[in-house]
């Protein structure tokens, strides 16, 4: 089956003082009609990039190095017009953001902000009809009594409840795509659970795929079918949620694993990854986290490291892959 | 020679309130006198027994009130006065020397305020809080002082809690002089200071933007550190930061419990770095503690149905089931009578959770919970 979504070889460059920094470097991805996927990474691995990458929202000096590819249902992104990407935005790719009190705008009531996106795609043919669909909309995320909420302002609203405000215009004209960046990172554990509930619901009900940017691993394990863990700029494992959070293959999985104060209640002590990310603008063109694995050997810093297929739908970019396994 | 070991064995009494009331620190009090009764440890915590140590800090019925001023036309427009924030809201508990607590709760439920106010950061509205035996609100200048070098305080963003125009060594300084240090000795105390928190003597004449997020939390650390304090109100100090340097803090953190005998009042919303540091755990609610108890039996059979939909709620501990709680809790502004739950509580709600406050009741083991489906 094609995927709904193919991200194939998508580098992101912006200039820097010290010269190009690569915030994505060669980046494969792919999500299917339906399907869940988290993209997980601390901040700077360029997990937020990928979001921008995909609704062409990089803006220059920032550049998409030539070579990558961003696929549609089959139809190629990167080579669209200003003009045809805004068809696609909103439409056939719907987004939902980090903070819901600063996306939306503060001097128009949130049903008109939820309109907006029907009224610029044409998806309704009347104006009634487009107030219609916002009611369904405003009911389907659940806000109660929609037609009186309709007029109201967003600091009339809690941040949970404006965050369900955003999730209904990004599902405005009933896109396949829905990119979430942090959705409930701004928002309480209880609320989250609550908008968590609602993007699962929508995913099964309309079959809406999710690509979900998260810093948060034990979130992810929870709501995502798969997982694609990003570090400095490439991805370094993919597999079913579950499994990589609790057999993770790659050094920097197990790494960033081992740093999390464990629910079953463990009381030993946490193990951090020792150094920092890697310089941006001079990554090496081995493997990115050789200069904080125990497992790095010479040859991890001689050649690029490929994402090699392990197990069905287990991929991960780590040469001595096997013997991290062992021990 | 280590600097840490000389302030830690000769350390300053505090002053005297102003109405001469000293008090001793621990549990006793004095005679024909009744104390209130505290959801203190028990036999039943075994990590809290092992201690046995004293309470260090004692807060006792404390309640902070904002008042929101309305402007003459709006008075006079509404028919009332100004608006009450009401951020804490009635809070009793105990810390002993040497103890982490862990207070959790979501935004708005009063947990920085309640940080804060015993810091004497915020003026309380009512209440009393008792540091070592001292009553805390009645410190004179003098007795402040050193309650403030004993207690000291690491807030959340380290981007914002440093001086961004001042060099490590110039912010450490301040706390050193302020103990009476000379120069000579503040430049090797310094010294010692960065490299206990894990950075180095380099590091002193650089300023804060030339740090990484993880650098500066530590370079806050060693701020309250340069005062020997005993007691640190760590307010979300790890929120901010990734992961991996997450761990790193928090490894920091225990290190220097051990070492310095600190005790913690550690306030976060994340519910598993709380539960990996702390001997005992507070959830707050709407301005006020609705279960206390320790660490373990509090996250592995919550009583209060908030704490249940709380833990529920959080992600990573595999697939418990998950109590979703409708709507969002009251404001602190207008908060409801009764129980402060009651408005999203998914047990039976009975006449007395809308009308009767529930108080904190002690169960086995050391726990505490305000709840009249549990009395």
């Amino acid at each position: 089956m094609a995927p709904l979504l193919a991200i194939e070889n998508l580098s992101v460059e912006f200039p820097s003082p010290r010269g190009p920094l690569r915030a994505v470097d060669g980046v494969n991805l792919r999500v299917q009609a339906g399907e869940i996927v988290g993209l997980i990474g601390e901040s700077g691995s360029g997990k937020s990039t990928v979001l921008l990458a995909v609704m062409g929202l990089i803006a220059r000096p920032g550049r998409i190095l030539p070579g990558a590819s961003v696929r549609l249902k089959g139809k190629e992104l990167t080579r669209l017009s200003p003009r045809a990407y805004r068809g696609v935005r909103g439409y056939e790719i719907g987004m939902v953001f980090q903070d819901p009190m600063t996306a939306l705008n503060p001097a128009m009531p949130i049903g008109e902000q939820v309109r907006e996106s029907l009224k610029v795609h044409r998806y309704c043919r009347s104006r009634t009809e487009e107030r219609e669909r916002v009611l369904q909309l405003l009911e389907a995320v659940g806000i109660a009594n929609p037609a009186q909420r309709y007029r109201a302002y967003p600091h009339e609203f809690s941040g949970g409840m404006l965050q369900r405000v955003l999730i209904a215009a990004a599902l405005a004209c009933n896109p396949r795509l829905l990119l979430a960046d942090e959705p409930t990172t701004a928002l309480d554990v209880t609320i989250q659970a609550q908008i968590l509930d609602l993007l699962r619901e929508i995913n099964r009900t309309r079959n809406t795929a999710i690509l979900l940017v998260s810093h948060d691993i034990g979130l992810a394990a929870e709501f995502c079918d798969r997982i694609a863990v990003m570090y400095a700029g490439r991805i370094v494992e993919v597999g079913p949620a579950w499994q990589v959070v609790a057999a993770p293959r790659h050094p920097y999985t197990r790494g960033l694993v081992g740093c999390l104060p464990v629910w079953g209640g463990r009381k030993g002590r946490l193990e951090p990854i020792p150094g920092s990310l890697p310089d941006l603008t001079q990554l090496p063109r081995g493997c990115a986290f050789a200069d904080r694995c125990p497992h790095a050997a010479a040859e991890c810093r001689e050649g690029e490291v490929p994402l090699l297929q392990l197990a069905e739908g287990r991929e991960v970019a780590c040469i001595r892959a096997e013997e991290v396994m062992a021990g | 020679m280590s600097v840490w070991a000389e302030g830690n064995h000769a350390r300053p009494v505090l002053g005297v309130a102003a109405d001469g009331e000293a008090r001793r620190a621990t549990h006793g009090a004095a005679p024909g006198e009744t104390r209130p009764v505290f959801p203190a440890h028990a036999e039943g915590d075994m990590r809290v027994a092992q201690e046995a140590s004293p309470a260090l800090l004692e807060v006792e019925d404390l309640h902070k009130h904002f008042i929101l001023p309305r402007t003459m036309l709006a008075r006079l427009l509404t028919g009332q006065g100004n608006r009450v924030v009401h951020a804490v809201n009635g809070v009793s508990f105990v810390l002993h020397e040497g103890e982490t607590l862990g207070l959790v709760g979501e935004s708005g439920s009063g947990k920085s305020t309640l940080g804060r106010t015993i810091l004497r950061l915020h003026a309380p509205t009512r209440g009393r809080v008792w540091f070592a035996g001292q009553d805390v609100f009645r410190l004179d200048a003098a007795g402040l002082r050193q309650f403030r070098q004993q207690a000291q305080i690491v807030f959340q963003n380290p981007y914002a809690s440093l001086n961004p125009r001042k060099t490590v060594r110039q912010i450490l300084s301040v706390p050193l002089a302020l103990r009476g240090l000379p120069p000579r000795e503040r430049r090797i105390e310094a010294e010692a200071l960065v490299e206990r928190v894990g950075l180095s003597a380099r590091h002193l004449d650089q300023y804060p933007h030339q740090f990484s997020g993880g650098q500066r939390q530590r370079i806050a650390i060693a701020r309250a550190l340069a005062m020997h304090p005993r007691l640190i109100v760590a307010d979300e100090p790890v929120s901010a930061l990734d992961v991996s340097v997450q761990a790193q803090i928090i490894n920091l953190l225990e290190d220097l419990q051990q070492e310095l005998r600190l005790t913690y009042l550690f306030i976060s919303h994340d519910l598993s770095v709380v539960r990996h540091l702390s001997n005992r755990v507070a959830v707050m609610y709407l301005g006020q503690i609705v279960e206390i108890g320790p660490t373990e039996p509090l996250f592995r059979d919550p009583l209060h149905p908030y704490t249940q939909a709380l833990l529920s709620a959080a992600p990573g501990q595999g697939r418990r089931e998950r109590i979703i709680l409708q709507g969002t809790p009251p404001s602190p502004l207008e908060p409801p009578p009764g129980c402060p739950f009651h408005t999203r509580c998914p047990a039976v709600v009975g006449e007395a959770c809308r009308t009767v406050r529930p108080a904190l009741t002690e169960r086995a083991g050391g726990r505490w919970v305000a709840c009249h489906l549990l009395a």
